[in-house]
């Protein structure tokens, strides 16, 4: 009953910090004991695991929003950042 | 200004600004949603850099750049549609109310069910809560970038793209994609 009552007490701190956890925002002990409950616990487990999946197809653009970069664009970013500090660039903009 | 200030400028933004310019350039994305917009953004935020680098003391030049992109995608907006933005209204607010931060690309290739319900939740986000999706899981940005990108505290991005998090993650139990969430 106590080791019941233990593990859900870890089972809320887990998943009140989860979110930083999966986006590597705590500090390293807190993270520790996070992936230590993580898997010792299944149901935990598996909510991180949905929410990893979740990040991961974000990332990936899969989600729908995310717009692949434009090489072209970017170049011309490059290109005008080189300007900048060339000869020919702005000499004391502030 | 001297050669050699100029050279010691040159070699500042060199070093602290250009490595930054694809992720301005994501940010940008983001907060525009058009990509002309966006290029424009990041030159403008690029001259800003520019004229100020000399006074920058070099600690976290990305979050130093994400203010000044934030700044400066302001002050474009204030520019150009002087009604958007009024007296005291932040950015974010105003950013809200100029529409979808990226529109939802038609071509996309919907590999599996769970993708799909990804993508429907993340278009049926709240504006400014699919905002902070887009900066921290898209582009990658850090919980204090996405803050400095936005101009909004750092706990207000956490509980967005954590509320954010879970109205996906419910689409997903409700469509049956993933087990409903336990109670604790």
């Amino acid at each position: 009953m106590l080791r019941m009552v233990l593990m859900r007490a870890r089972c809320r701190r887990s998943a009140r910090v989860l979110q930083s956890y999966l986006d590597d925002e705590l500090d390293a002990p807190t993270a520790a004991r996070v992936a230590e409950h993580l898997e010792e616990c299944r149901r935990c487990g598996l909510e991180a695991s949905a929410y990893t999946a979740i990040k991961t197809v974000l990332a990936a653009g899969d989600g729908g929003s995310a717009t692949p970069l434009d090489p072209r664009a970017v170049a011309r970013l490059h290109e005008f950042a080189r300007s900048l500090t060339g000869p020919e660039g702005p000499t004391a903009t502030a | 200004m001297s050669d050699a200030a100029r050279g010691a400028r040159a070699d500042a933004f060199d070093k602290h600004v250009v490595p930054h310019v694809e992720v301005l350039y994501r940010v940008a994305l983001s907060l525009t949603g058009q990509p002309a917009d966006a290029e424009d953004l990041v030159q403008d935020t690029l001259m800003r850099a520019f004229g100020a680098v000399d006074r920058f003391d070099g600690a976290y030049p990305r979050a130093w750049l994400l203010t000044i992109l934030r700044n400066t995608h302001v002050n474009r907006n204030r520019r150009r549609r002087p009604v958007l933005l009024r007296d005291g209204e932040s950015a974010v607010v105003m950013m809200d109310r100029l529409g979808p931060c990226a529109p939802a690309s038609e071509d996309v290739v919907i590999g599996n069910e769970f993708e799909a319900v990804v993508a429907d939740a993340l278009a049926a986000l709240p504006d400014k809560h699919r905002a902070v999706v887009a900066l921290v899981d898209i582009d990658g940005l850090t919980y204090q970038e996405a803050a400095d990108a936005l101009g909004v505290p750092r706990g207000t991005v956490m509980s967005r793209l954590h509320r954010a998090r879970a109205r996906i993650r419910a689409r997903l139990a409700a469509a049956g994609t993933i087990p409903h969430r336990r109670r604790m």
